[in-house]
C-alpha cells in the first residue's frame, strides 16, 4: 500500500517501457544473420522473439521475488542453482523415458525447479539462527553447491548420452532460443504472464517482506503462506523458462536491481516494470547473440552473463558500503 | 497508588504461558518460559526485565504471534479484551498487537515514508486514514524530516525511530518493544519515551518494553516484571521492583547501588564487596 504521489511520472515510465519493448521486438524481427522473407520471419523469428520476451519476464520477476523472499539482493534462479535443478529435472525425465511433449517438458522442468527451491528454503530456515549476514552467505554458498551438483549431473548425462541427443546438450548449460516453435513459445509467454499476475496479487505482502520475515509477520502477513505461494510460483516461472530456453543466467539479477534503482522497490510498480524490462533485456540479448558473430550464433546465456556479471559485482561492492 | 488510578481496565492478559521451544540447538527438557502470567492495562507502560537469556524476547515473540505455542500446550492462554489471540488470523492479530525489534533494516531501496506506510498493511482499504496515520506516526516519532531518505542511509538510532513509527502507524492496541530505544541518543530517547507515554495514556493503549536500562525504567515505566530463567520472579510497581532486595535476588553476584544525587535516581552495578576479581599472575 505504498503511496505514490507521482502518478504522471510513473505513467510515463510505463509508456516508455512499453514503447521500448515494442521497438525491441520489432527490431528483433527485422534484423538477423541473413535477409529474410516473410515466411522466415513468421516461422523462425516470431516464435523466437515471443519466447525471448516470455523467458525474460519470467526470469526477471522470479529473480526479484527470490531476492525479497530470502531477503538477499544477490539471489537469482541461476545463482541459486534453481535453473540447474530445473534442467536436471528435464534430463532425468528424458533418461527415465518420460515422453517429452510440451506438457512433459514443462512438468519435469517445474518439478526440478521446485525440488531445488524447497531444498534452498529448508536450508535458509535451518540457518536462520545464524543471523542475517551469515545466513545470507550460507544460502548463496548452498545455491552455488546446488548449481555445481546440477551441472555435474548434467555433464554425467551428456557423457552417457547417445550422439543423437548431444545436439541439445549445450542448451542446458548456456541457454538456446533457436529451437523455438510458435506453440511452445506462446505457452511459455502466456504461462509466464499468468504466473506474474498471480504474484502481483500478493504485492502488498511482498512489500511488507522487504523488512524481513519477522517484521512482516508483526505487520500481519502470514509469512508461512506467502513463502509457500512464492516458492511455488517462482518454481512454475523457472520451470516454464528453462523448458522453453534452457539455463539463462543473470537476467534475474540485472533487471530487478535496475528497476528498483529507477522507480523504487514497492511492488505495485516495480513488479510490472521488472517484467517489461526483463522482456526487453532478453529480446535484445537474443538479437545480439544472433547479430554479433553472424552468420554464426552465440548462446544467449553468454550475452546475459557478459551484461549481468558486472552488475553482480556492483551490487556486492555497494552493499558492503551500505552495511559498514 | 496513583499509578494504579491512572490505568484503565486490562487490555492484554497472559495466563500461565509455558514454552519449551528452542532455536538452533535443542534446549532439552528445560523450559524457556514456565507458567508466565502477566496483565497489561490500558494506558500502562510496563517494563519487562531480566538477565540475558531469561526468555524476554521469546515471550514477546509469543505474544506477537511470531512463534506459536507447542501443540501440546495449545490452550487459550493469551487474551485481549475477550478475544483469544491464538484464534485470530495474522491480519486481525496485527491490529491488536505488534512487535518492534531493535533492528529495522532492508536490503532494498525504500524511503522512510514508504517503510512507515508498510505498517498499514493490515488495514487494507481505507486509504485516506492510511495516509493520515502515516503522517501522524512520522510526526510522533520525530522522523518527518527523514521521510524521503533511503532507509539504508540512516544511522542505527534513526532506523529505530522509523521502526517505531512503523508500529505507531499500525495503531495496535498493544505495542511490544524489544530494546527498541537502545541506540537512540539522550534527547531522542527522552522525547520518544514521553511520546510513548502520552500515546498510551490518551489513546488507552498498552506498552510492554524490554530494557536493561534501570534508570530509564525508573523514569518511565508504570510497572515492571522480572523474569529469570523463564519464570516470573516479581511483578509490581516500578519503585517496588527496583528495590535492592529484589535486585540482589536477580543478580546475586552484584550489588546494585542507587545514587540519588541526580534529578532522577541512577542504578549502577558494582562488584560485591569481598568478592574480588581474581588477579592474573
Amino acid at each position: 500500500m505504498i503511496q505514490e504521489d507521482r502518478f504522471p511520472k510513473i505513467f510515463w515510465n510505463y509508456v516508455i517501457s512499453f514503447a521500448l519493448l515494442v521497438f525491441a521486438m520489432g527490431l528483433a524481427l527485422c534484423l538477423g544473420a541473413t535477409d529474410a522473407d516473410w515466411e522466415m520471419v513468421r516461422d523462425l523469428r516470431l516464435p523466437r522473439v515471443i519466447l525471448a520476451a516470455g523467458i525474460g519476464m519470467g526470469l526477471a520477476v522470479s529473480g526479484g521475488v527470490l531476492q525479497v523472499l530470502f531477503n538477499n539482493p544477490l539471489c537469482e534462479p541461476y545463482i541459486l542453482g534453481i535453473s540447474s535443478g530445473s534442467a536436471l529435472g528435464v534430463v532425468i525425465g528424458m533418461s527415465v523415458g518420460i515422453h517429452l511433449n510440451l506438457g512433459g517438458l514443462v512438468g519435469t522442468s517445474f518439478l526440478g525447479a521446485l525440488t531445488f527451491a524447497i531444498i534452498l528454503f529448508w536450508i535458509s530456515q535451518r540457518t536462520f539462527h545464524l543471523g542475517t549476514h551469515q545466513g545470507q552467505t550460507t544460502l548463496l554458498l548452498v545455491g552455488v553447491v546446488l548449481g555445481f551438483l546440477g551441472n555435474g549431473l548434467l555433464a554425467l548425462w551428456i557423457a552417457l548420452a547417445e550422439p543423437s541427443q548431444l545436439q541439445s546438450a549445450t542448451v542446458w548449460f548456456f541457454g538456446d532460443l533457436s529451437r523455438a516453435r510458435l506453440s511452445g513459445a506462446l505457452l511459455t509467454f502466456v504461462g509466464v504472464v499468468c504466473g506474474i499476475a498471480l504474484i502481483f496479487t500478493q504485492a502488498r505482502d511482498l512489500d511488507a517482506y522487504l523488512l524481513g520475515g519477522s517484521e512482516a509477520q508483526s505487520m500481519g502477513v502470514d509469512g508461512a503462506r506467502l513463502q509457500k505461494i512464492m516458492i511455488g510460483l517462482t518454481s512454475v516461472l523457472v520451470g516454464l523458462c528453462v523448458s522453453g530456453g534452457g539455463v539463462i543466467g543473470f537476467v534475474g539479477l540485472l533487471v530487478p536491481h535496475a528497476v528498483r534503482f529507477w522507480v523504487g522497490t514497492p511492488h505495485r510498480n516495480s513488479l510490472p516494470l521488472t517484467a517489461i524490462w526483463g522482456a526487453i533485456t532478453l529480446v535484445i540479448a537474443d538479437l545480439l547473440s544472433r547479430w554479433i558473430a553472424r552468420p554464426y550464433e552465440l548462446p544467449v546465456g553468454v550475452i546475459t552473463a557478459l551484461l549481468g556479471s558486472p552488475v553482480l559485482i556492483a551490487v556486492l561492492i555497494r552493499r558492503k558500503v551500505v552495511i559498514s | 497508588m496513583n499509578a494504579a488510578r491512572r490505568l484503565g481496565g486490562p487490555i492484554f492478559e497472559i495466563d500461565q504461558v509455558s514454552s519449551s521451544l528452542g532455536f538452533g540447538p535443542k534446549v532439552g527438557a528445560s523450559w524457556i518460559l514456565k507458567d508466565v502470567s502477566l496483565t497489561l492495562h490500558e494506558g500502562e507502560l510496563k517494563a519487562l526485565l531480566g538477565p540475558n537469556g531469561s526468555g524476554k524476547t521469546t515471550l514477546l515473540k509469543l505474544l506477537a504471534g511470531l512463534i506459536t505455542l507447542p501443540s501440546g500446550g495449545a490452550r487459550n492462554l493469551i487474551h485481549s479484551k475477550g478475544r483469544t489471540m491464538q484464534s485470530l488470523i495474522p491480519r486481525e492479530r496485527a491490529k491488536v498487537v505488534t512487535l518492534v525489534g531493535s533492528e529495522f533494516y532492508t536490503e532494498f531501496p525504500l524511503t522512510v515514508a514508504q517503510a512507515v506506510s508498510l505498517g498499514r498493511t493490515c488495514w487494507q482499504g481505507a486509504h485516506v486514514s492510511d495516509q493520515e496515520a502515516v503522517e501522524e506516526a512520522l510526526e510522533r516519532c520525530l522522523c518527518r524530516n527523514l521521510r524521503e531518505r533511503d532507509l539504508r542511509s540512516l544511522s542505527g538510532g534513526q532506523r529505530q525511530l522509523v521502526g517505531l513509527a512503523r508500529a505507531i502507524a499500525q495503531s495496535p492496541e498493544v505495542l511490544l518493544l524489544d530494546e527498541s530505544l537502545s541506540k537512540m541518543d539522550l534527547d531522542h530517547q527522552y522525547r520518544v519515551s514521553e511520546m510513548l507515554k502520552s500515546w498510551a495514556q490518551t489513546l488507552k493503549k498498552g506498552v510492554l518494553c524490554v530494557s536493561h536500562d534501570l534508570s530509564w525504567v525508573s523514569q518511565w515505566a508504570d510497572s515492571a516484571i522480572w523474569l529469570k530463567a523463564g519464570e516470573v520472579v516479581a511483578d509490581g510497581e516500578t519503585s517496588e521492583m527496583l528495590k535492592p532486595e529484589i535486585l540482589s535476588q536477580i543478580y546475586p553476584g552484584l550489588e546494585v547501588q542507587t545514587q540519588k544525587k541526580m534529578v532522577s535516581p541512577i542504578w549502577c552495578a558494582v562488584a560485591k564487596t569481598g568478592e574480588r576479581v581474581r588477579e592474573i599472575p
